[in-house]
């Protein structure tokens, strides 16, 4: 376990929610209209965005993709809870549910190959380098 | 319901933007610079496809609750394996397309609650 991996990419995630919850508030004052986009709240929720972009590539570089990407996914949980909580939406079984799929997905999605399947892999690789 | 359709009709094009902006990083992380960063036009048009998709998030946003649209945004993961198999020609192997599949379970049950 990677501490320092652990530290950059939970202080990430949990600026990326607070960017998201900000880009919320934006989207209630946005129109057609561009000027509209023109805002406090859109601009600190981009910033914040830049922010945890850098924190997420800092983390990379101590810690593998397959811990750094479904601790990011946790996200989605904190920015249901908090909906919840901030702007009253409902928190259905269903809802729940789903989230934790995609949480789970992106843990698969990410899972570092085994050093079976690694050794696959480059099998794989080698023969299409020796067909080009 | 007009606008809720329209809500879900811009995540899918959003995340898909998103997923051909991770593309270009992709092909300008090949021969990146920190102090070339302005010069290299596939990090900087990656930067701002980015930033055009997050225009779709937030008007979906305004008529569909926080809650859905954020975790829908995982959609764009969906995106980047299918491009980077198909306009990459990368390995995919199966736990990639066992995790795709659980995801678009999980996308299909929230846009239904």
């Amino acid at each position: 376990m990677n501490y320092k991996a652990l530290i950059f990419v939970l202080i990430a995630t949990f600026i990326n929610t607070s960017g998201q919850l900000l880009f919320k508030l934006a989207s209630r004052s946005v129109t057609w209209n561009p000027v509209t986009w023109v805002n406090m709240h859109l601009i600190l929720a981009l910033a914040l965005y830049f922010i945890s972009a850098l924190l997420i590539v800092t983390a990379l570089k101590y810690g593998e993709l397959s811990l750094v990407y479904p601790l990011i996914a946790t996200g989605f949980i904190w920015v249901a809870l908090l909906s919840k909580i901030i702007f009253d939406e409902p928190l259905t079984f269903g809802k729940l549910s789903g989230i934790l799929l995609i949480v789970f997905g992106s843990c698969v999605l990410n899972k570092t190959p085994s050093k079976l399947n690694k050794i696959k892999i480059a099998k794989i690789k080698a023969r299409s380098d020796c067909g080009r | 319901m007009n606008d809720v359709m329209l809500a879900y009709g811009s995540i899918i094009l959003g995340t898909l933007i998103n997923g051909f902006a991770a593309l270009l990083l992709k092909r300008g992380a090949k021969d990146f610079k920190l102090r070339a960063l302005l010069h290299n036009r596939f990090v900087i048009s990656g930067f701002c496809l980015y930033l055009f998709s997050t225009a779709f998030f937030v008007s979906a946003m305004k008529s569909l609750p926080l809650s859905i649209v954020y975790p829908l945004s995982s959609l764009s993961y969906v995106w980047v394996v299918v491009l980077s198999c198909f306009a990459l020609g990368e390995h995919v192997g199966m736990n990639k397309w066992i995790g795709l599949t659980i995801i678009l379970l999980g996308i299909m049950l929230l846009s239904n609650w």
